[in-house]
């Protein structure tokens, strides 16, 4: 009898202490601030200084953090001492400066030049905790200083969230500067411009491939709109697809085997599949409206597409292993060029609404539809960034088409320039 | 009863039932509905939190072990004499409109206000000028009744400035001049005396509303806003509960980017302080699995080192960074 009452006495016990332990959680929900205070001081000269380097780093440091939205920037007048001391090591850091002006995160670096080389060191530093979260030293011709700030801050984000960030990677783009619309490429802010084309005709659709050392795009060179595969690191070139009739907005499958497209051979627009070297493994859809615009998952068993099976122009979703497809969208009177998310969580496209184009997202299960940019002009053809935190399409606001980049969530949209022509078409690589 | 089963069992009649089946049966019917209840309250009681109180706190106020009933975002309680001296300054612009409550001006106000209270108007109104001895006894003297303003004119320095110009007027004479100083001055006093009556006949009719709003709120009737306390407290200590002023604290001093706001993100962890109020560390009981999210709660919780108040004991706070509540759409 004892021992039941005492160990009905250490039930009622631990009873109790797990209430008073449930009742003892402080739950959190609401984010008081939602950006991270970073300081970012002058970078030090070891040895002669260079106004046009500080200048260049500065300019694309601020950038591409402004653009991520996630830092404010500590006022620089408020700096203390140490921001002028060539300081790169926890050790030597005087952190509680840094503390006290805010920052949660110091980002310091110096620079040398040699011999017409540049040599950066950068470190980013974590103030609470006073240690080196990332650093690293580069070294290249001063041409090459915009490409490693942009690779750093690549890096700095990779150690931040987990995801590697995609300024240090090129867009390409149709622009028609040379009076041809032909395919250029450039680095994503608009800078180290370069012509990848020379068809004097109609130039369309570019498309990465995975591991980004290929392109593949619609020409009509032959007055055909044409399926063509280029190297972008030598003027290698080849068509890959000229059937009768369409043969457009080719998109690599997330292993680079193989490409989707919209094919007319036999009088109607549907979408295949097709090998690298422009064969026809599978036709993937066979109704009587027009079938367009195909983008993959990023898991690749799945293509988000248009189709006006249904009278007017909506997304659909076809499942590569069942060959079911079903309907995305219901809104809206006319919807093109989806673009499925890097991680499988959105799908973007654009709506004809108001006489303007817009974009807009959805979840791929058709849930949470949220219309992402509004105003004059249209918004069209919308890319994701490969780490999926921004989205790049073109707009012609100011009456001219030119090349905008905003965040996945639709804020901090910005023209990319200074872009030549009119500019069309965006598609950002993989590094 | 014994008896009569030890008869039957003699007598070759076999029992149902054990002797002492009933307690046995009583203690394991009540060791079930135990295990239930304790297998219900701890394994499945966290998966839906509950929906909690969302509490504004004002950190100015300690927390406490054992928080009275009232309001966590009550002011704290001041001294009677404290505000005193501080209030003085102040007095000289507002006086007039608090009096029709006497409550707060009064106490500034130690010396002067007994004699408006009890002598007539014309006697206090001169040591009250002195007193200050400013330019901005203006409002001082529109606190006394209206036909009292006139003798204090010249104490009118804001109206002066904008009369200056007019001696730029070469036909003027002194005393024409002297009347035009005269007029708008007055003019000016009347005006500021007139906004000062409006305004103290919209303050007293905001503080009749927020009476009224008060003693009708039913949220209000059973707590005080006047009493610095827990909302659910029940002890007898002016201040706040630890668990509130930690929430507020962290809430404040959490960041997370816009841009990172996802839902499915939550982090657990547990925050230990020892008796004196410090911090001896935390463990991250469940991450979210996002780098930045876990790096952003780790980064708040270090940022609370110190409590403000050490706690009676060693203690360690369960803490739940949770913002699906907040994407909830």
């Amino acid at each position: 009898m004892r021992y039941t009452i005492c160990l009905l006495l250490c039930l009622v016990c631990l009873l109790c202490s797990a209430g008073s332990l449930l009742a003892a959680d402080i739950v959190i929900t609401t984010p008081g601030r939602s950006a991270i205070p970073i300081a970012q001081p002058t970078f030090i000269a070891i040895g002669a200084a260079d106004a046009q380097v500080e200048r260049t780093i500065d300019e694309v440091l601020t950038q591409d953090l402004e653009l991520t939205g996630m830092f404010e920037f500590v006022e620089r007048n408020a700096f203390l001492d140490d921001a002028s001391r060539l300081a790169l090591t926890t050790i030597e850091v005087n952190f509680p400066q840094w503390k006290l002006l805010g920052a949660d995160l110091l980002l310091k670096g110096a620079y040398t030049l040699k011999d017409g080389q540049v040599e950066l060191k950068l470190r980013l530093f974590d103030v609470n905790r006073r240690r080196l979260l990332t650093g690293h030293n580069y070294k290249g011709s001063r041409d090459d200083v915009r490409r490693m700030v942009h690779r750093f801050v690549d890096q700095m984000l990779e150690t931040l969230t987990g995801t590697r960030g995609a300024f240090d990677a090129n867009i390409a783009f149709i622009s028609d500067a040379s009076g041809h619309k032909e395919l250029y490429l450039a680095e994503f802010d608009g800078h180290n411009i370069r012509r990848l084309t020379d068809h004097r005709n109609l130039v369309l659709n570019p498309d990465f491939s995975p591991q980004g050392r290929e392109i593949i795009f619609t020409s009509y060179r032959k007055d055909n709109p044409d399926l063509y595969r280029r190297s972008i690191f030598n003027a290698t070139e080849a068509r890959i697809s000229a059937r009768e009739g369409l043969n457009i907005a080719g998109r690599y499958s997330p292993d680079g085997r193989e490409v989707a497209v919209t094919l007319s051979q036999d009088g109607n627009s549907e979408l295949y599949l097709l090998g690298v070297d422009g064969k026809i493994h599978k036709r993937l859809t066979n109704a009587w409206g027009i079938d367009v615009d195909p983008s993959w998952s990023p898991l690749g068993d799945k293509i988000a597409f248009i189709s006006n099976r249904h009278g007017n122009p909506h997304v659909f979703i076809i499942d590569l292993l069942t060959g079911v497809v079903e309907r995305l969208t219901r809104a809206g009177k006319y919807n093109a060029t989806p673009a499925w998310s890097p991680d499988g969580e959105w799908i973007l496209f654009t709506r004809l609404e108001q006489g303007g184009f817009d974009i807009y997202r959805i979840r791929p299960d058709g849930s949470a539809e949220e219309q992402l940019t509004a105003g004059a002009g249209n918004k069209e053809h919308p890319r994701w960034s490969p780490d999926g935190r921004f989205v790049i399409y073109s707009d012609d606001v100011l009456g001219e088409k030119r090349l905008y980049i905003m965040r996945a969530d639709g804020t901090g949209a910005r023209e990319i320039s200074p872009l030549p022509g009119r500019c069309s078409h965006p598609a950002w690589a993989v590094r | 009863m014994k008896r009569s089963m030890a008869q039957r069992h003699r007598s070759g009649i076999t029992s149902d039932r054990e002797p002492g089946f009933g307690r046995m049966l009583a203690l394991s019917v009540l060791l079930h509905v135990l295990t239930v209840v304790f297998v219900s309250g701890v394994m499945f009681t966290r998966a839906p939190v509950p929906e909690r109180l969302s509490y504004k706190v004002n950190l100015v106020n300690r927390p406490v072990e054992q928080p009275r009933r009232g309001h966590s975002a009550a002011a704290p309680e001041k001294k009677v004499s404290a505000p005193a001296p501080r209030q003085a300054p102040a007095a000289a612009k507002p006086a007039s409109k608090p009096a029709p409550k006497p409550a707060p001006k009064p106490a500034p106000k130690p010396e002067a206000v007994p004699k408006p209270a009890t002598v007539p108007k014309p006697a206090p109104k001169p040591e009250a000028v002195k007193k200050v001895e400013v330019p901005a006894p203006a409002p001082a003297k529109i606190k006394t009744p209206e036909q009292n303003v006139t003798p204090t004119p010249k104490a009118e320095v804001p109206p002066a400035p904008k009369v200056a110009p007019q001696p730029l007027q070469p036909m003027l004479s002194a005393a024409e001049i002297e009347r035009i100083y005269q007029q708008d001055t007055h003019a000016r006093i009347d005006e500021i005396r007139r906004e000062n009556e409006a305004s103290a006949r919209i303050e007293q009719l905001k503080r009749q509303l927020a009476a009224q709003a008060t003693a009708q709120s039913p949220t209000t009737t059973t707590v005080s806003t006047e009493t610095v306390g827990s909302a659910s407290g029940t002890g007898t200590q002016a201040g706040i509960a630890f668990e509130e002023w930690i929430m507020e604290y962290l809430a404040q001093h959490w960041t997370l980017p816009l841009t990172h706001r996802k839902k499915g993100l939550r982090s657990t962890v547990v925050l230990r302080f020892d008796a004196q109020g410090n911090r001896t560390g935390y463990t991250m009981l469940i991450a979210s699995g996002d780098s930045l999210f876990d790096q952003s709660v780790e980064q708040c919780v270090l940022s609370l080192q110190t409590l403000p108040a050490p706690p009676s004991k060693s203690r360690s706070f369960t803490i739940i960074f949770d913002p699906n509540e907040m994407l909830k759409k």
